[in-house]
């Protein structure tokens, strides 16, 4: 629903946000929503408010009313004046309903005292709950600059953006750039694995990070395979390890640029023919004599239709003979980009000397290695598609790849599994199959500019899913490690050169990029991350990056809440304030009453259990103490 | 079916082994907790232990132990995998043969208590490592992609967890599902840095804090009673963790003064021309060490006793430049053998140590079975990348102070002529289903109730599925 003006929340914890309207032009918030009422079918109705543009709704269950926890958001923004809510219960519980009135201009109303006096809890309000859970599905998390953009254009009015990657002005993002000015391009594995923890850390595009790696991870590929690749040039590590990242690099560079102005069709040309992807699963060394049918099985299985889409152990045969020939060498850079110029002819005793002809390693066609019989994929099947010999005209064989991939592509396991893929990693973690329909239907609309498999009007469809912006969906992921790692970054003003620290949590945690030897990529389901292992190194680096100062791995607690008009002096003491300051940042404001006291008390009290002035490591030592709540692991 | 899992575990895997159910303690939550889990009475309490090895990528059965009595096994099917006698090693039955990088284990086979078994698998497999090494963690080949092992339904049928502390222990990168299902089990994969970060007295405030922000977590959304379950057990672990001090428990062969676990170049034992193994086998042999102290710590008399362990060793998917008597496959090998043989002495409680490290430990290796596991063989023909694809049966390797030693399914009687590309021409034919195997595991020295077979894999009894008497 349109919004014409930024919207405020009131105080009902006492969480500040900031203000964009005068305090003196603001009015009282709407008051108590009355004549609630809740039929035999669970369906919500209560009388209109004064002053309410639009109601939410919050559920608890009964049991948390003993405990004084509160109600966490179930309808946000609710136009009319009644909500259905099916959901039953857990066995041998019951739900309870509060709903309060939100005006535009002058705040979410409160949500009444309980019988005792005491206002009802709320676990965190519905708006700021739901900005934060956006920011962390389309991005890596709050920060300042997210947090104005978001505030200023709305949700669907900062997703539009997120969509645009282009338009969103990154000349005077700072952080950004002078760290990228070190890193790129990388030398180094490190460095490039540093880069992707700077993007997204600081990028404005936030969006685009997050497909970049989509995409980078749904085409695994393993940076040792490459290094091994380049070892003639031992001698020269450097040199060694430079080509290699290479590889890694330009891929992901290609996939950025696509995933917001390309089809899927051409990002699966463009990764199946890469240089990286062809020594990871060994089209480099697929040649007609000996087909190899790594990538082929991968190429179906993982990268577009899935292991139950319909294809047979046949296609993967036929698919091997598709690729026979193609490798990677070195070219003049005249040369470059023509697959069947040739390759330079490098004497061994060159390599690592001066002497060795310049160029860039890319990929290659060998028309003697290319089997150039007919293939037939998909054989009986309506998806049938035959590639004619080219043994009239070899070097035709070329071709082979793009019939095979239009094939592939045009088979509906592919948008079936590609649109499954992308509603789990933004949206729901089991899609319906009405999500999953009307992504397909947006994958399949040819006017689209890009055609079909357009991939940012599909991942527009994808973030246009109800689902996406229903609070129940709020807290039902799981951050990855790399989620993890660059959201907490994110919420201290995290500061990094890259690759220092943080790639050994990384490590530890199972998810270094470019390091995965499995072509399945990392995973996306929170049920493969959750484990002692990891929610103990995710705590331990919440702690160690709330803790530390230096500009290659810290953060700057203090500064982040002075500049948001948060004290940080001992006296008068400001535990409260500088609680809910954080716990809005990191679980926009989702707390129990029971969680926020535990960290003002673990604000207020020193090692020992005395009660004691805090100081400024304090502050930060409780802010890493938040960090390893459980809610800013879910997203 | 989604691919998560999707069977009405919680229920289940709370009311079965109990006895009790969610309306009769009267519970607010639906999973088990700390709290619920030390409210249960101690279950049936067992000393036998179980420690898994998977090897993953599908290790190549036909090179591992060779059917050098089958005229199939040849340099015309393997032209550069083939091992010819000369290089292997005589199983003494006439028929099969072993690796030679496995040399160190046939200190174990020679005691009778290593049990070799091969054609090994189930029918119809994909061929897909993913859905076939879920298949033989879930126990079902029917459902590929249900994420709930058959070990974890083992522990919650026996009630193996009740009452414990550190019932069952994995290290490595990430639970495997053999272990997963609602309740979570504790999952090392950095041995070395698995604590909190601050130093005393910070370490105990956060800790406590976290413990209690942990145990009191409620919330609707859908990984809360994980992330409870997690954070507590995690708590609860740290502790003892650090007590057994595995960071200064080297072991040492008592015949040879090697280090067991050559976790360092400090304790890689020598080799003929430098040091035996290669740095990239510490991690393997770090996992393992801590393995066997968690089986080593627990004591029979006292409820604080891991029962259960594992760990995995990866790359075993040759697909290109397998080797044969040395190699990729070789090297891997030939860890697992020098682990198999480590881990018979020092859970035979026989190890020594250095001056000032002394520890003593009772002997659990008549309690305890050691089995690997692997996703399927390889293709019985080398492909043209001198290595081999995915197939079907492979071998595995059960040891322990009560196993039946011997080879099984590898003599005449056992491998007639033909069973090398039995299965659609081109791979070994199983013989024995993997679910046999374990199912005795679980039986016959576990304890396991054979009435609730079907619960721990489902559909069992009705498989008429042949067992090798491994066990008992």
């Amino acid at each position: 629903m349109p919004r014409p003006a930024p919207h405020l929340s009131a105080v009902i914890l006492p969480v500040l946000f900031i203000l964009l309207v005068p305090e003196s032009v603001r009015a009282a918030p709407p008051a108590e929503v009355a004549g609630p009422d809740i039929d035999q079918a669970s369906n919500l109705t209560w009388t209109p408010t004064a002053g309410a543009d639009d109601y939410n709704v919050y559920r608890g269950l009964t049991s948390w009313l003993t405990l004084g926890e509160g109600a966490q958001c179930h309808g946000d923004e609710i136009a009319g004046t009644a909500f259905a809510s099916p959901a039953q219960p857990p066995l041998g519980q019951a739900y309870f309903y509060l709903v309060t009135a939100e005006s535009n201009l002058d705040g979410e109303g409160t949500a009444g005292t309980s019988s005792t006096g005491a206002p009802r809890a709320l676990r965190g309000q519905c708006d700021p709950v739901m900005r934060g859970h956006i920011l962390d599905r389309t991005g890596y998390g709050w920060d300042e600059w997210s947090r104005d953009r978001i505030t200023a254009l709305g949700v669907q009015g900062y997703i539009d953006e997120q969509l645009n990657p282009a338009v969103i002005d990154e000349s005077g993002n700072t952080e950004l750039n002078t760290r990228r000015a070190t890193l790129v391009p990388p030398d180094t594995v490190q460095e490039m694995s540093g880069l992707d923890l700077v993007n997204a850390v600081y990028s404005r595009r936030q969006l685009e990070e997050q497909a970049t790696l989509f995409w980078d991870n749904h085409f695994n590929t393993d940076y040792r395979e490459s290094n091994g690749f380049f070892s003639f040039y031992g001698a020269c590590p450097d040199t060694q390890n430079l080509q290699a990242i290479k590889l890694h690099y330009d891929l992901q560079n290609e996939l950025r640029d696509l995933a917001f102005n390309g089809s899927f069709r051409e990002i699966l040309e463009a990764m199946s023919l890469s240089p990286a992807m062809m020594i990871y699963l060994n089209t480099n060394t697929n040649v007609k004599a000996q087909p190899n049918e790594n990538f082929g099985r991968e190429l179906l299985e993982l990268h577009s239709m899935s292991v139950d889409g319909g294809y047979t152990q046949q296609d993967i045969v036929e698919l091997a003979r598709v690729f026979t020939g193609w490798n990677v060498c070195k070219k003049t850079d005249a040369n470059a980009a023509d697959p069947l110029a040739a390759c330079l002819v490098i004497s061994a005793a060159t390599y690592c000397t001066p002497s060795e002809p310049a160029g860039q390693w890319v990929r290659n066609f060998r028309t003697s290695q290319h089997d150039t019989g007919q293939k037939v994929l998909f054989q009986g099947t309506p998806y049938q598609a035959t590639i004619p010999s080219t043994a009239a005209n070899p070097a035709n064989g070329i071709n082979d790849v793009g019939l095979a991939l239009d094939a592939i592509v045009a088979h509906p396991s592919t948008p079936k599994y590609i649109a499954k893929k992308l509603l789990q990693r933004f949206v729901d973690e089991n899609p319906t199959q009405a999500m999953i329909d009307a992504v397909i239907a947006e994958w399949n609309d040819a006017s689209n500019p890009h055609g079909k498999g357009d991939l940012r009007e599909v991942l527009r469809s994808v973030l246009g899913q109800a689902r996406l912006r229903d609070p129940d969906a709020v807290g039902n992921k799981i951050k990855t490690p790399f989620e993890h790692v660059a959201s907490a970054m994110r919420a201290v003003r995290g500061k990094t050169d890259g690759p220092t620290v943080f790639r050994q949590y990384l490590q530890r945690m199972q998810e270094a990029f470019h390091l995965n030897a499995v072509p399945t990529g990392y995973p996306e389901l929170g049920g493969d991350w959750i484990d002692t292992n990891n929610l103990l190194d995710r705590q331990n680096f919440g702690y160690d990056v709330a803790t530390r100062t230096a500009t290659n791995f810290g953060s700057d607690v203090i500064g982040l809440l002075n500049a948001n008009g948060v004290s940080t002096a001992a006296v008068p003491n400001n535990a409260p304030a500088i609680v809910d300051f954080y716990a809005g940042i990191l679980f926009g404001g989702a707390l129990t009453s029971a969680e926020r006291q535990a960290a003002i008390d673990y604000l207020n009290t020193d090692d020992n259990g005395a009660t004691t002035n805090y100081t400024d490591s304090r502050i930060r030592e409780t802010v890493g103490f938040m960090l390893g709540y459980a809610q800013f692991t879910e997203q | 079916m989604s691919d998560h899992a999707t069977c009405d575990c919680s229920r289940r895997s709370f009311l079965r082994g109990s006895g009790l159910t969610l309306a009769g303690l009267g519970l607010s939550s639906l999973f088990p907790g700390a709290l619920m889990r030390y409210a249960m009475a101690a279950g049936p309490f067992t000393s036998k232990r179980l420690m898994f090895i998977f090897l993953r990528g599908g290790n190549d059965g036909l090179n591992t132990v060779i059917p050098a009595g089958d005229p199939q096994y040849s340099v015309a099917n393997r032209p550069t995998l083939y091992i010819p006698p000369s290089s292997s090693i005589d199983l003494l039955n006439g028929f099969a043969r072993l690796h030679p990088s496995m040399a160190d284990a046939m200190d174990v086979f020679n005691a009778g208590d290593l049990a070799i078994v091969h054609r090994v698998g189930f029918p119809n497999n994909s061929r897909s490592h993913f859905d076939d090494q879920r298949v033989w963690e879930n126990g079902d080949p029917a459902t590929p992609k249900m994420f709930e092992g058959w070990l974890y339904r083992y522990i919650v049928e026996n009630a193996v967890a009740q009452g414990v502390d550190l019932p069952v222990l994995s290290v490595q990168g990430v639970p495997p599902v053999l272990l997963r299902g609602d309740e979570k089990f504790v999952n090392i994969a950095n041995p070395d840095s698995f604590d909190y970060l601050p130093a005393e007295p910070k370490k105990s405030k956060i800790k406590n804090a976290w413990l209690n922000r942990f145990t009191g977590l409620t919330g609707l959304e859908p990984y809360r009673p994980a992330l409870t379950d997690t954070g507590v057990k995690l708590i609860d672990t740290l502790d003892e963790y650090r007590a057994w001090d595995q960071r200064n428990w080297n072991p040492k062969d008592p015949d040879t003064g090697f280090y067991l676990f050559p976790v360092s170049d400090a304790t890689n034992p020598p080799g003929p021309t430098g040091p035996r193994f290669g740095t990239n086998s510490y991690g393997f042999f770090k996992s393992l060490k801590v393995c066997a102290l968690s089986l080593l710590e627990s004591d029979a008399s006292s409820p604080n006793g891991t029962r259960l362990a594992g760990t995995e060793l990866s790359s075993f998917d040759t697909h290109n430049n397998q080797g044969q008597a040395t190699g990729s496959q070789a090297t891997l090998l030939s860890w697992l053998a020098y682990g198999l043989r480590s881990l018979r002495i020092v859970l035979s409680g026989a190890a020594t140590y250095d001056p000032g490290q002394e520890r003593a430990y009772t002997s659990v290796w008549q309690d305890t079975v050691v089995v690997t596991l692997s996703e399927f063989g390889r293709t019985s023909k080398e492909n043209g990348s001198f290595g081999s694809d995915h197939a079907a049966a492979s071998c595995l390797f059960a040891a322990g102070g009560a196993v039946n030693g011997g080879v099984y399914n590898c003599d005449p009687g056992t491998w007639p002529n033909g069973v090398m590309f039995g299965d659609a021409g081109r791979y070994l034919l199983v013989r024995t289903d993997y679910r046999a195997i374990f199912w005795e595991i679980l039986r016959d020295h576990m304890g396991a109730d054979p009435a609730r077979v079907d619960a721990v894999f489902p559909g069992y009894s009705g498989l008429g599925l042949q067992e090798v008497g491994l066990v008992g």
